[in-house]
Protein backbone atom coordinates (compact mmCIF):
# COMPACT_ATOMS: atom_id res chain seq x y z
CA UNK A 1 0.00 0.00 0.00
CA UNK A 2 2.72 2.40 0.86
CA UNK A 3 4.62 1.86 -2.10
CA UNK A 4 1.89 1.95 -4.45
CA UNK A 5 1.28 5.58 -2.57
CA UNK A 6 4.27 6.72 -2.98
CA UNK A 7 4.02 5.87 -7.08
CA UNK A 8 1.53 7.84 -7.48
CA UNK A 9 2.64 10.63 -5.49
CA UNK A 10 5.71 10.20 -8.11
CA UNK A 11 3.37 9.80 -11.17
CA UNK A 12 1.51 13.11 -9.80
CA UNK A 13 5.12 15.08 -9.36
CA UNK A 14 6.64 14.36 -12.50
CA UNK A 15 5.82 16.50 -15.06
CA UNK A 16 5.40 15.07 -18.97
CA UNK A 17 8.28 15.50 -20.85
CA UNK A 18 7.29 16.38 -24.85
CA UNK A 19 10.85 15.72 -26.61
CA UNK A 20 10.71 12.90 -28.69
CA UNK A 21 13.75 10.15 -28.24
CA UNK A 22 11.69 7.17 -28.57
CA UNK A 23 14.02 5.21 -30.90
CA UNK A 24 17.47 6.12 -28.50
CA UNK A 25 15.22 5.26 -25.30
CA UNK A 26 12.39 3.40 -25.48
CA UNK A 27 10.82 6.09 -23.61
CA UNK A 28 7.61 8.40 -25.25
CA UNK A 29 6.04 11.64 -24.68
CA UNK A 30 2.20 12.62 -24.00
CA UNK A 31 1.82 13.33 -27.84
CA UNK A 32 3.06 10.20 -29.15
CA UNK A 33 1.37 8.21 -26.63
CA UNK A 34 -1.54 9.89 -28.19
CA UNK A 35 -0.15 8.82 -31.51
CA UNK A 36 0.33 5.68 -31.05
CA UNK A 37 -2.91 4.93 -29.09
CA UNK A 38 -4.96 6.39 -32.62
CA UNK A 39 -2.69 3.75 -34.58
CA UNK A 40 -3.77 0.78 -32.20
CA UNK A 41 -6.99 1.63 -31.87
CA UNK A 42 -7.55 1.81 -36.10
CA UNK A 43 -5.40 -0.82 -36.50
CA UNK A 44 -7.29 -3.18 -33.93
CA UNK A 45 -10.89 -2.00 -33.11
CA UNK A 46 -10.94 -4.10 -30.00
CA UNK A 47 -8.97 -1.35 -28.77
CA UNK A 48 -10.58 1.83 -27.98
CA UNK A 49 -9.92 5.37 -26.29
CA UNK A 50 -11.64 6.24 -22.86
CA UNK A 51 -11.84 9.03 -20.81
CA UNK A 52 -11.77 9.52 -16.83
CA UNK A 53 -13.96 10.32 -14.12
CA UNK A 54 -13.26 13.84 -13.78
CA UNK A 55 -11.36 13.81 -10.56
CA UNK A 56 -8.65 11.44 -12.21
CA UNK A 57 -8.62 13.01 -15.73
CA UNK A 58 -4.60 14.64 -16.67
CA UNK A 59 -4.36 17.52 -18.45
CA UNK A 60 -1.56 16.62 -20.89
CA UNK A 61 -3.62 14.36 -22.38
CA UNK A 62 -7.29 14.66 -24.31
CA UNK A 63 -10.18 14.73 -22.19
CA UNK A 64 -11.69 11.35 -24.25
CA UNK A 65 -8.33 10.05 -24.73
CA UNK A 66 -6.94 9.18 -21.01
CA UNK A 67 -6.85 5.63 -21.28
CA UNK A 68 -6.76 2.80 -23.77
CA UNK A 69 -8.97 -0.39 -23.32
CA UNK A 70 -9.70 -3.57 -24.34
CA UNK A 71 -12.06 -5.58 -22.95
CA UNK A 72 -13.46 -9.37 -22.11
CA UNK A 73 -10.19 -10.99 -23.60
CA UNK A 74 -10.68 -14.48 -23.13
CA UNK A 75 -8.13 -16.66 -21.06
CA UNK A 76 -8.57 -20.05 -21.45
CA UNK A 77 -5.05 -21.69 -20.15
CA UNK A 78 -3.32 -20.21 -16.65
CA UNK A 79 0.21 -18.76 -17.10
CA UNK A 80 1.74 -21.38 -15.03
CA UNK A 81 -0.04 -24.63 -17.38
CA UNK A 82 1.08 -22.51 -20.89
CA UNK A 83 4.68 -22.48 -19.51
CA UNK A 84 4.73 -25.95 -18.95
CA UNK A 85 3.18 -26.82 -22.53
CA UNK A 86 5.90 -24.80 -24.34
CA UNK A 87 8.41 -26.50 -22.10
CA UNK A 88 7.58 -29.93 -23.10
CA UNK A 89 9.08 -29.36 -26.70
CA UNK A 90 11.54 -27.50 -25.70
CA UNK A 91 15.03 -28.99 -26.93
CA UNK A 92 18.33 -27.60 -25.86
CA UNK A 93 21.62 -26.96 -27.64
CA UNK A 94 22.77 -30.47 -27.81
CA UNK A 95 18.95 -31.68 -28.57
CA UNK A 96 18.20 -33.12 -25.43
CA UNK A 97 14.67 -32.22 -24.18
CA UNK A 98 14.74 -30.38 -21.04
CA UNK A 99 11.76 -32.21 -18.89
CA UNK A 100 11.18 -29.63 -15.64
CA UNK A 101 8.22 -29.90 -13.87
CA UNK A 102 5.39 -30.53 -16.84
CA UNK A 103 3.02 -31.31 -13.94
CA UNK A 104 3.41 -28.65 -11.98
CA UNK A 105 1.07 -26.66 -13.70
CA UNK A 106 -1.55 -29.04 -12.88
CA UNK A 107 -2.13 -28.52 -8.92
CA UNK A 108 -2.44 -24.43 -9.51
CA UNK A 109 -6.50 -25.27 -10.23
CA UNK A 110 -6.97 -27.67 -7.52
CA UNK A 111 -6.19 -25.97 -4.30
CA UNK A 112 -8.54 -23.51 -5.17
CA UNK A 113 -11.72 -25.62 -5.66
CA UNK A 114 -10.92 -27.19 -1.88
CA UNK A 115 -10.53 -23.26 -0.65
CA UNK A 116 -14.04 -22.51 -2.51
CA UNK A 117 -15.78 -25.79 -1.72
CA UNK A 118 -17.67 -23.84 1.18
CA UNK A 119 -18.98 -21.11 -1.16
CA UNK A 120 -20.03 -23.64 -3.75
CA UNK A 121 -22.13 -25.34 -0.94
CA UNK A 122 -23.26 -21.76 0.14
CA UNK A 123 -24.70 -21.07 -3.69
CA UNK A 124 -25.57 -24.19 -4.65
CA UNK A 125 -28.37 -23.96 -1.68
CA UNK A 126 -29.56 -21.03 -3.79
CA UNK A 127 -30.34 -22.67 -7.12
CA UNK A 128 -34.11 -22.44 -8.25
CA UNK A 129 -35.03 -24.64 -11.73
CA UNK A 130 -37.90 -23.54 -11.47
CA UNK A 131 -37.60 -19.80 -12.14
CA UNK A 132 -38.59 -20.07 -15.58
CA UNK A 133 -39.98 -22.21 -18.37
CA UNK A 134 -37.51 -23.96 -20.86
CA UNK A 135 -35.47 -21.10 -22.96
CA UNK A 136 -35.56 -22.44 -26.53
CA UNK A 137 -31.87 -20.53 -26.94
CA UNK A 138 -30.36 -22.27 -23.96
CA UNK A 139 -30.41 -25.52 -24.72
CA UNK A 140 -26.44 -26.44 -25.93
CA UNK A 141 -25.19 -24.25 -22.57
CA UNK A 142 -21.28 -24.84 -23.10
CA UNK A 143 -19.61 -25.36 -20.12
CA UNK A 144 -16.12 -23.61 -19.63
CA UNK A 145 -15.69 -23.32 -16.09
CA UNK A 146 -12.26 -22.28 -16.34
CA UNK A 147 -12.39 -19.51 -18.46
CA UNK A 148 -11.29 -15.67 -17.76
CA UNK A 149 -11.89 -12.47 -19.17
CA UNK A 150 -9.36 -10.01 -19.05
CA UNK A 151 -10.09 -5.95 -18.98
CA UNK A 152 -7.11 -4.67 -20.21
CA UNK A 153 -6.18 -0.44 -19.63
CA UNK A 154 -2.92 1.08 -20.97
CA UNK A 155 -2.09 3.83 -19.12
CA UNK A 156 0.70 6.52 -19.77
CA UNK A 157 3.37 6.89 -17.24
CA UNK A 158 4.85 10.22 -16.65
CA UNK A 159 7.32 9.12 -14.06
CA UNK A 160 8.76 6.66 -16.56
CA UNK A 161 7.59 7.94 -19.65
CA UNK A 162 6.26 4.62 -20.99
CA UNK A 163 2.63 2.99 -21.42
CA UNK A 164 1.84 1.35 -18.38
CA UNK A 165 -0.40 -2.00 -18.24
CA UNK A 166 -3.27 -2.21 -15.89
CA UNK A 167 -5.16 -6.21 -16.01
CA UNK A 168 -8.94 -6.11 -14.47
CA UNK A 169 -10.30 -10.34 -14.78
CA UNK A 170 -13.48 -11.86 -14.23
CA UNK A 171 -13.91 -15.18 -13.81
CA UNK A 172 -16.74 -17.40 -16.46
CA UNK A 173 -19.59 -15.78 -14.36
CA UNK A 174 -18.46 -12.40 -14.91
CA UNK A 175 -17.41 -11.80 -11.18
CA UNK A 176 -14.04 -9.62 -10.40
CA UNK A 177 -11.05 -12.45 -9.70
CA UNK A 178 -9.20 -11.79 -6.72
CA UNK A 179 -5.70 -10.07 -7.28
CA UNK A 180 -4.23 -13.16 -6.26
CA UNK A 181 -6.07 -15.46 -9.00
CA UNK A 182 -4.64 -12.49 -11.59
CA UNK A 183 -1.08 -13.39 -10.25
CA UNK A 184 -2.33 -17.24 -12.02
CA UNK A 185 -2.24 -15.65 -15.22
CA UNK A 186 1.21 -13.81 -14.94
CA UNK A 187 4.26 -15.69 -16.17
CA UNK A 188 6.59 -16.83 -13.48
CA UNK A 189 9.44 -15.01 -14.59
CA UNK A 190 7.33 -11.78 -13.85
CA UNK A 191 5.06 -12.88 -10.99
CA UNK A 192 7.20 -11.44 -8.10
CA UNK A 193 9.42 -9.07 -9.63
CA UNK A 194 7.26 -6.47 -11.66
CA UNK A 195 3.98 -7.04 -10.82
CA UNK A 196 2.19 -5.58 -7.94
CA UNK A 197 -1.55 -5.22 -7.05
CA UNK A 198 -2.47 -1.08 -7.36
CA UNK A 199 -6.13 0.47 -7.09
CA UNK A 200 -6.43 2.06 -10.80
CA UNK A 201 -5.17 5.51 -11.07
CA UNK A 202 -7.52 6.06 -14.00
CA UNK A 203 -11.29 4.27 -12.45
CA UNK A 204 -12.75 4.68 -9.07
CA UNK A 205 -12.61 1.83 -6.83
CA UNK A 206 -11.18 -0.78 -8.97
CA UNK A 207 -8.14 -3.09 -8.02
CA UNK A 208 -5.99 -4.18 -10.67
CA UNK A 209 -2.55 -6.12 -10.95
CA UNK A 210 -0.19 -3.77 -12.80
CA UNK A 211 3.40 -4.86 -14.77
CA UNK A 212 5.21 -2.15 -13.33
CA UNK A 213 6.82 -0.06 -15.76
CA UNK A 214 10.30 0.42 -14.41
CA UNK A 215 12.10 -1.72 -17.16
CA UNK A 216 9.93 -1.00 -19.96
CA UNK A 217 11.68 1.60 -21.58
CA UNK A 218 14.75 -0.70 -21.89
CA UNK A 219 13.13 -3.11 -23.31
CA UNK A 220 11.12 -1.51 -25.63
CA UNK A 221 14.50 -0.06 -26.54
CA UNK A 222 15.69 -3.38 -27.24
CA UNK A 223 13.06 -4.53 -29.18
CA UNK A 224 12.88 -1.31 -31.38
CA UNK A 225 16.02 -1.79 -32.17
CA UNK A 226 15.43 -5.79 -33.32
CA UNK A 227 12.37 -4.31 -35.44
CA UNK A 228 14.23 -2.18 -37.12
CA UNK A 229 17.16 -4.17 -38.05
CA UNK A 230 14.88 -6.78 -39.31
CA UNK A 231 12.99 -4.52 -41.54
CA UNK A 232 16.75 -3.56 -42.66
CA UNK A 233 17.59 -7.13 -43.56
CA UNK A 234 14.17 -6.80 -44.94
CA UNK A 235 15.04 -3.90 -47.06
CA UNK A 236 18.52 -5.32 -48.26
CA UNK A 237 16.98 -8.97 -49.20
CA UNK A 238 13.68 -6.74 -51.68
CA UNK A 239 16.88 -4.48 -52.85
CA UNK A 240 18.88 -7.33 -53.88
CA UNK A 241 15.88 -8.87 -55.82
CA UNK A 242 15.11 -6.17 -57.26
CA UNK A 243 18.63 -6.21 -58.32
CA UNK A 244 18.10 -9.57 -59.50
CA UNK A 245 15.21 -8.70 -61.42
CA UNK A 246 16.79 -5.36 -63.07
CA UNK A 247 19.80 -7.70 -64.44
CA UNK A 248 17.19 -9.87 -66.56
CA UNK A 249 14.96 -6.81 -67.85
CA UNK A 250 17.60 -4.39 -69.53
CA UNK A 251 15.18 -2.30 -70.89
CA UNK A 252 12.46 -1.40 -67.98
CA UNK A 253 12.91 1.99 -65.51
CA UNK A 254 15.45 0.54 -63.74
CA UNK A 255 18.21 2.95 -64.29
CA UNK A 256 15.95 5.12 -61.72
CA UNK A 257 16.03 2.51 -59.39
CA UNK A 258 19.16 1.89 -59.06
CA UNK A 259 20.28 5.20 -57.98
CA UNK A 260 17.07 5.12 -55.56
CA UNK A 261 18.90 1.97 -53.88
CA UNK A 262 22.83 3.68 -53.39
CA UNK A 263 20.29 6.28 -51.52
CA UNK A 264 19.24 4.18 -49.03
CA UNK A 265 19.62 5.97 -45.93
CA UNK A 266 19.79 5.55 -42.00
CA UNK A 267 16.75 8.04 -42.56
CA UNK A 268 14.82 5.43 -44.08
CA UNK A 269 15.57 2.86 -42.10
CA UNK A 270 14.64 5.18 -38.85
CA UNK A 271 11.19 5.86 -40.68
CA UNK A 272 10.77 1.94 -41.30
CA UNK A 273 9.76 1.52 -37.20
CA UNK A 274 7.67 4.79 -36.84
CA UNK A 275 6.32 5.67 -32.91
CA UNK A 276 2.73 5.08 -33.73
CA UNK A 277 3.73 1.27 -33.49
CA UNK A 278 5.54 1.86 -30.48
CA UNK A 279 2.05 0.29 -28.67
CA UNK A 280 1.98 -3.03 -30.74
CA UNK A 281 5.50 -3.34 -30.60
CA UNK A 282 4.44 -3.04 -26.59
CA UNK A 283 1.76 -5.62 -26.61
CA UNK A 284 4.08 -8.11 -28.15
CA UNK A 285 6.35 -7.65 -25.26
CA UNK A 286 3.25 -8.08 -22.56
CA UNK A 287 1.98 -11.04 -24.23
CA UNK A 288 5.14 -12.79 -23.08
CA UNK A 289 4.18 -11.62 -19.68
CA UNK A 290 0.60 -12.74 -19.64
CA UNK A 291 1.17 -15.76 -22.17
CA UNK A 292 -2.59 -17.25 -21.19
CA UNK A 293 -4.34 -13.44 -22.45
CA UNK A 294 -5.54 -14.20 -26.34
CA UNK A 295 -5.69 -10.65 -26.89
CA UNK A 296 -4.85 -9.69 -30.58
CA UNK A 297 -1.78 -9.50 -30.93
CA UNK A 298 -1.19 -10.98 -34.19
CA UNK A 299 -0.68 -8.10 -36.65
CA UNK A 300 2.61 -7.56 -38.39
CA UNK A 301 3.09 -4.31 -37.80
CA UNK A 302 5.68 -3.45 -40.58
CA UNK B 1 -35.08 -22.39 -40.24
CA UNK B 2 -36.03 -20.80 -36.87
CA UNK B 3 -34.65 -17.68 -35.43
CA UNK B 4 -32.05 -18.16 -32.48
CA UNK B 5 -30.30 -15.64 -30.64
CA UNK B 6 -26.75 -15.51 -28.63
CA UNK B 7 -27.72 -15.56 -24.81
CA UNK B 8 -26.71 -12.29 -22.70
CA UNK B 9 -23.73 -12.28 -20.08
CA UNK B 10 -23.27 -10.03 -17.24
CA UNK B 11 -20.03 -8.16 -15.67
CA UNK B 12 -20.09 -6.98 -12.58
CA UNK B 13 -17.40 -4.63 -11.56
CA UNK B 14 -15.78 -4.32 -8.42
CA UNK B 15 -17.20 -0.69 -8.69
CA UNK B 16 -20.20 -1.87 -8.96
CA UNK B 17 -20.55 -3.22 -5.34
CA UNK B 18 -18.52 -1.08 -4.26
CA UNK B 19 -20.65 1.88 -4.84
CA UNK B 20 -23.91 -0.38 -3.96
CA UNK B 21 -22.17 -1.27 -0.72
CA UNK B 22 -21.76 2.99 0.04
CA UNK B 23 -25.21 3.42 -0.99
CA UNK B 24 -26.77 0.40 1.12
CA UNK B 25 -25.32 1.96 4.29
CA UNK B 26 -25.76 5.85 3.40
CA UNK B 27 -29.64 5.78 1.63
CA UNK B 28 -31.14 2.47 0.44
CA UNK B 29 -31.16 1.19 4.40
CA UNK B 30 -33.67 -1.00 4.78
CA UNK B 31 -35.35 -0.36 2.12
CA UNK B 32 -35.82 -3.47 -0.42
CA UNK B 33 -37.43 -1.25 -3.36
CA UNK B 34 -36.16 -1.83 -7.33
CA UNK B 35 -33.57 1.15 -7.86
CA UNK B 36 -33.24 2.73 -11.29
CA UNK B 37 -29.76 1.71 -13.00
CA UNK B 38 -28.32 1.06 -16.11
CA UNK B 39 -25.85 -1.24 -17.52
CA UNK B 40 -23.46 -0.71 -20.81
CA UNK B 41 -23.24 -2.70 -23.79
CA UNK B 42 -20.27 -2.59 -25.95
CA UNK B 43 -20.57 -2.71 -29.42
CA UNK B 44 -17.32 -1.22 -30.87
CA UNK B 45 -15.11 -3.36 -28.70
CA UNK B 46 -16.57 -6.80 -29.07
CA UNK B 47 -14.80 -10.01 -28.98
CA UNK B 48 -15.17 -12.86 -31.84
CA UNK B 49 -17.15 -15.70 -30.78
CA UNK B 50 -18.03 -14.15 -27.33
CA UNK B 51 -21.79 -14.26 -26.46
CA UNK B 52 -22.91 -10.09 -25.72
CA UNK B 53 -21.95 -9.02 -22.42
CA UNK B 54 -24.35 -6.44 -20.33
CA UNK B 55 -21.65 -4.34 -17.54
CA UNK B 56 -22.22 -2.78 -14.65
CA UNK B 57 -19.75 -0.70 -13.02
CA UNK B 58 -20.30 2.49 -10.48
CA UNK B 59 -21.45 4.94 -12.73
CA UNK B 60 -24.33 2.64 -13.36
CA UNK B 61 -25.81 4.35 -10.20
CA UNK B 62 -24.97 7.81 -11.92
CA UNK B 63 -28.43 9.33 -13.60
CA UNK B 64 -26.53 10.34 -16.92
CA UNK B 65 -22.70 9.79 -16.60
CA UNK B 66 -22.91 6.25 -17.15
CA UNK B 67 -21.79 5.86 -20.98
CA UNK B 68 -20.25 9.47 -20.96
CA UNK B 69 -16.63 8.28 -20.48
CA UNK B 70 -16.83 6.04 -23.89
CA UNK B 71 -15.67 6.83 -27.36
CA UNK B 72 -18.63 8.44 -29.00
CA UNK B 73 -20.74 5.61 -30.86
CA UNK B 74 -19.02 2.71 -28.78
CA UNK B 75 -21.68 1.61 -26.61
CA UNK B 76 -25.51 0.99 -26.04
CA UNK B 77 -26.53 2.54 -22.41
CA UNK B 78 -29.58 0.33 -20.89
CA UNK B 79 -32.11 0.41 -18.36
CA UNK B 80 -32.39 -1.45 -15.44
CA UNK B 81 -33.34 -2.27 -11.49
CA UNK B 82 -31.76 -3.37 -8.79
CA UNK B 83 -33.59 -4.94 -5.78
CA UNK B 84 -31.30 -5.49 -2.77
CA UNK B 85 -32.77 -7.63 -0.13
CA UNK B 86 -31.51 -6.93 3.40
CA UNK B 87 -30.92 -11.26 4.37
CA UNK B 88 -29.80 -13.72 2.02
CA UNK B 89 -33.00 -15.68 3.76
CA UNK B 90 -35.51 -12.84 1.75
CA UNK B 91 -33.15 -13.29 -1.29
CA UNK B 92 -34.20 -16.82 -1.13
CA UNK B 93 -37.84 -16.58 -0.64
CA UNK B 94 -38.62 -14.22 -3.28
CA UNK B 95 -40.44 -16.47 -5.63
CA UNK B 96 -38.15 -16.29 -8.75
CA UNK B 97 -40.99 -17.42 -11.61
CA UNK B 98 -43.06 -14.89 -10.37
CA UNK B 99 -40.60 -12.01 -9.94
CA UNK B 100 -39.76 -12.64 -14.20
CA UNK B 101 -43.52 -13.04 -15.13
CA UNK B 102 -43.68 -9.48 -13.21
CA UNK B 103 -40.74 -7.81 -15.29
CA UNK B 104 -42.06 -9.83 -18.42
CA UNK B 105 -45.62 -8.24 -18.51
CA UNK B 106 -44.41 -4.98 -17.74
CA UNK B 107 -42.11 -4.70 -20.52
CA UNK B 108 -45.34 -6.09 -22.58
CA UNK B 109 -47.29 -3.26 -21.22
CA UNK B 110 -44.86 -0.62 -22.11
CA UNK B 111 -45.01 -2.46 -25.77
CA UNK B 112 -48.66 -2.17 -25.93
CA UNK B 113 -49.15 1.77 -24.59
CA UNK B 114 -46.10 2.60 -27.01
CA UNK B 115 -43.56 3.72 -24.20
CA UNK B 116 -41.07 1.18 -25.85
CA UNK B 117 -41.60 2.83 -29.32
CA UNK B 118 -40.46 6.02 -27.99
CA UNK B 119 -37.43 4.78 -25.86
CA UNK B 120 -36.80 1.31 -27.77
CA UNK B 121 -33.89 1.11 -24.84
CA UNK B 122 -36.51 -0.29 -22.58
CA UNK B 123 -36.64 -3.48 -24.30
CA UNK B 124 -33.18 -4.16 -23.47
CA UNK B 125 -33.98 -3.75 -19.47
CA UNK B 126 -32.46 -5.62 -17.16
CA UNK B 127 -33.56 -6.61 -13.31
CA UNK B 128 -30.89 -7.78 -10.66
CA UNK B 129 -31.72 -9.38 -7.42
CA UNK B 130 -28.85 -9.03 -4.64
CA UNK B 131 -28.11 -10.02 -1.49
CA UNK B 132 -24.77 -8.04 0.17
CA UNK B 133 -22.93 -9.25 3.18
CA UNK B 134 -21.21 -6.12 3.72
CA UNK B 135 -19.56 -7.76 6.84
CA UNK B 136 -17.62 -9.92 4.37
CA UNK B 137 -17.63 -8.36 1.56
CA UNK B 138 -19.77 -10.92 -0.28
CA UNK B 139 -22.39 -10.14 -3.13
CA UNK B 140 -25.06 -12.74 -3.92
CA UNK B 141 -26.69 -11.46 -7.52
CA UNK B 142 -28.40 -12.62 -9.92
CA UNK B 143 -29.31 -11.00 -13.21
CA UNK B 144 -32.76 -11.36 -15.32
CA UNK B 145 -32.71 -10.26 -19.29
CA UNK B 146 -36.55 -10.34 -18.95
CA UNK B 147 -37.59 -11.60 -22.72
CA UNK B 148 -40.84 -11.96 -24.58
CA UNK B 149 -40.78 -15.36 -27.30
CA UNK B 150 -42.51 -14.63 -30.52
CA UNK B 151 -41.96 -17.67 -33.75
CA UNK B 152 -39.75 -15.82 -36.56
CA UNK B 153 -38.62 -18.00 -39.51
CA UNK B 154 -35.43 -16.99 -41.32
CA UNK B 155 -36.75 -16.64 -44.52
CA UNK B 156 -33.04 -15.71 -46.45
CA UNK B 157 -30.13 -13.85 -45.03
CA UNK B 158 -27.61 -11.82 -46.66
CA UNK B 159 -24.47 -9.66 -46.06
CA UNK B 160 -24.54 -5.73 -46.18
CA UNK B 161 -21.42 -4.91 -48.46
CA UNK B 162 -21.45 -1.49 -46.97
CA UNK B 163 -22.97 0.09 -43.82
CA UNK B 164 -24.76 3.40 -45.19
CA UNK B 165 -23.25 6.69 -44.12
CA UNK B 166 -26.55 7.17 -42.46
CA UNK B 167 -26.74 3.80 -40.62
CA UNK B 168 -23.12 5.27 -39.30
CA UNK B 169 -23.73 8.36 -38.03
CA UNK B 170 -26.92 6.92 -36.19
CA UNK B 171 -24.62 4.54 -34.15
CA UNK B 172 -22.37 7.38 -33.73
CA UNK B 173 -24.78 10.31 -32.79
CA UNK B 174 -28.10 9.36 -32.12
CA UNK B 175 -28.74 9.31 -27.76
CA UNK B 176 -28.94 6.28 -26.06
CA UNK B 177 -32.44 5.72 -26.13
CA UNK B 178 -32.74 5.35 -29.49
CA UNK B 179 -29.27 4.18 -31.17
CA UNK B 180 -30.15 0.46 -30.75
CA UNK B 181 -33.40 -0.06 -32.50
CA UNK B 182 -34.55 2.20 -35.72
CA UNK B 183 -36.75 2.06 -38.77
CA UNK B 184 -34.86 2.17 -42.37
CA UNK B 185 -36.96 4.23 -44.49
CA UNK B 186 -35.41 4.83 -48.22
CA UNK B 187 -32.06 3.75 -46.82
CA UNK B 188 -32.11 6.03 -44.31
CA UNK B 189 -32.30 5.51 -40.06
CA UNK B 190 -35.41 7.36 -38.33
CA UNK B 191 -36.76 6.79 -35.12
CA UNK B 192 -38.67 4.10 -34.44
CA UNK B 193 -41.45 6.32 -33.27
CA UNK B 194 -42.50 6.68 -36.92
CA UNK B 195 -44.39 2.77 -36.55
CA UNK B 196 -47.10 4.75 -34.63
CA UNK B 197 -48.01 7.06 -38.08
CA UNK B 198 -47.76 4.24 -40.33
CA UNK B 199 -50.95 2.81 -41.53
CA UNK B 200 -52.90 -0.18 -39.50
CA UNK B 201 -52.64 -2.62 -42.59
CA UNK B 202 -48.72 -2.32 -43.11
CA UNK B 203 -47.89 -5.45 -42.34
CA UNK B 204 -43.88 -5.84 -43.56
CA UNK B 205 -41.06 -3.39 -42.06
CA UNK B 206 -37.63 -2.56 -42.69
CA UNK B 207 -35.85 -2.31 -39.03
CA UNK B 208 -31.97 -1.85 -38.01
CA UNK B 209 -30.66 -3.21 -34.93
CA UNK B 210 -27.45 -2.58 -33.05
CA UNK B 211 -25.87 -6.25 -32.31
CA UNK B 212 -23.53 -6.53 -29.50
CA UNK B 213 -21.81 -9.90 -30.51
CA UNK B 214 -20.38 -11.48 -33.62
CA UNK B 215 -21.60 -15.03 -33.58
CA UNK B 216 -22.73 -16.46 -37.20
CA UNK B 217 -26.53 -15.61 -37.48
CA UNK B 218 -26.87 -15.35 -33.80
CA UNK B 219 -28.03 -12.20 -33.05
CA UNK B 220 -27.73 -10.56 -29.59
CA UNK B 221 -30.96 -12.06 -26.94
CA UNK B 222 -31.64 -8.20 -26.78
CA UNK B 223 -33.27 -8.48 -30.78
CA UNK B 224 -36.29 -11.09 -29.41
CA UNK B 225 -37.91 -8.32 -28.08
CA UNK B 226 -37.68 -5.56 -30.27
CA UNK B 227 -39.14 -8.48 -32.99
CA UNK B 228 -41.71 -9.83 -29.77
CA UNK B 229 -42.38 -5.66 -30.17
CA UNK B 230 -43.41 -5.69 -34.11
CA UNK B 231 -45.25 -9.03 -34.08
CA UNK B 232 -47.61 -7.23 -31.37
CA UNK B 233 -48.38 -5.02 -33.51
CA UNK B 234 -49.33 -7.12 -36.23
CA UNK B 235 -45.81 -7.02 -38.41
CA UNK B 236 -45.61 -10.36 -40.51
CA UNK B 237 -42.78 -9.83 -42.60
CA UNK B 238 -40.09 -8.15 -41.23
CA UNK B 239 -36.83 -7.25 -42.59
CA UNK B 240 -33.93 -6.65 -40.35
CA UNK B 241 -30.26 -5.11 -40.77
CA UNK B 242 -28.09 -6.77 -37.76
CA UNK B 243 -25.08 -4.03 -37.26
CA UNK B 244 -21.45 -5.22 -36.14
CA UNK B 245 -19.77 -2.87 -36.01
CA UNK B 246 -16.48 -4.61 -35.60
CA UNK B 247 -17.38 -7.40 -38.00
CA UNK B 248 -19.68 -8.38 -41.01
CA UNK B 249 -23.00 -6.86 -40.89
CA UNK B 250 -25.68 -9.09 -42.04
CA UNK B 251 -29.95 -8.81 -43.24
CA UNK B 252 -32.32 -11.57 -42.33
CA UNK B 253 -35.83 -11.36 -44.32
CA UNK B 254 -38.17 -12.80 -41.47
CA UNK B 255 -41.79 -14.10 -41.49
CA UNK B 256 -43.76 -14.54 -38.12
CA UNK B 257 -44.85 -17.69 -37.45
CA UNK B 258 -48.14 -17.76 -35.59
CA UNK B 259 -48.00 -21.25 -33.21
CA UNK B 260 -51.33 -20.67 -31.54
CA UNK B 261 -49.46 -21.11 -28.29
CA UNK B 262 -49.05 -18.21 -26.21
CA UNK B 263 -45.45 -16.10 -26.34
CA UNK B 264 -43.07 -17.13 -23.14
CA UNK B 265 -41.46 -15.16 -20.61
CA UNK B 266 -37.67 -15.91 -20.04
CA UNK B 267 -34.02 -14.30 -18.65
CA UNK B 268 -32.82 -15.57 -15.85
CA UNK B 269 -29.14 -15.36 -16.03
CA UNK B 270 -27.45 -18.96 -15.87
CA UNK B 271 -24.63 -19.69 -13.81
CA UNK B 272 -20.97 -20.72 -15.74
CA UNK B 273 -22.26 -24.32 -14.76
CA UNK B 274 -25.51 -23.87 -16.90
CA UNK B 275 -27.74 -23.37 -13.89
CA UNK B 276 -30.34 -21.50 -12.67
CA UNK B 277 -29.18 -19.61 -9.98
CA UNK B 278 -27.66 -16.48 -8.09
CA UNK B 279 -23.43 -15.58 -8.76
CA UNK B 280 -21.38 -14.60 -5.93
CA UNK B 281 -18.86 -11.64 -6.17
CA UNK B 282 -16.13 -12.52 -3.27
CA UNK B 283 -14.61 -9.09 -3.39
CA UNK B 284 -12.95 -8.99 0.80
CA UNK B 285 -9.47 -10.01 -1.04
CA UNK B 286 -10.39 -6.92 -3.16
CA UNK B 287 -12.08 -4.41 -1.06
CA UNK B 288 -11.42 -5.49 2.51
CA UNK B 289 -8.60 -2.89 4.07
CA UNK B 290 -7.34 -5.29 5.92
CA UNK B 291 -6.74 -7.90 4.00
CA UNK B 292 -5.39 -5.48 0.86
CA UNK B 293 -2.97 -4.24 3.15
CA UNK B 294 -1.39 -8.04 3.82
CA UNK B 295 -1.49 -7.99 0.11
CA UNK B 296 0.49 -4.86 -0.54
CA UNK B 297 3.39 -5.61 1.10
Amino acid sequence: MLRSTFNSWREYLTPAYHTSTFSQTGEITPEEFVQAGDYLTYKFPTWQWLGAPASKQRDFLPTDKQVLVTRRVPSLVRANDYENVAIEEEEDADGWTTTSGPHAGATSGTKQVSAQQSEIEEIDDLIDNTAEDDDDDEQEYTIQANKRFYDLYIHYSTAYRVPRMYLVGFDSNGTPLTPEQMFEDISEDYRDKTVTIEKAPFLNDTTTVSIHPCRHAAVMKVLINRAMSAARLKKEKQDLLKGVKNIGLADSEDTDDWEQLDDTSVDDVQSVVRVDQYLIIFLKFITSVTPGIEHDYTMDAF
Amino acid sequence: MDLTFSPIQSFADASFFQKLSKLKLDSFKLDETAKKITGVVNIASTPQGENPAVTVEDSSFGDESCGSLYSQGAVLVIPGHITNFNTIEDFKRLDKAQFLKKAGSRLQELMENGDAIEDPSLLSSFEIICFADLKKFKFFYWFAFPSISSHWIVKSTSVIQEVSESVRDWVKSSDYAQRGHFIIKDGTAQALEQLISLPESTTSIHVGFVDSCLIPNKPSKHLQNFLSLLSLRGFKRVTVDIYRISGSSFTLELEHEDNGGSSKITGWERTNQGKLGPKLADLSALIDPVKLAEQSV
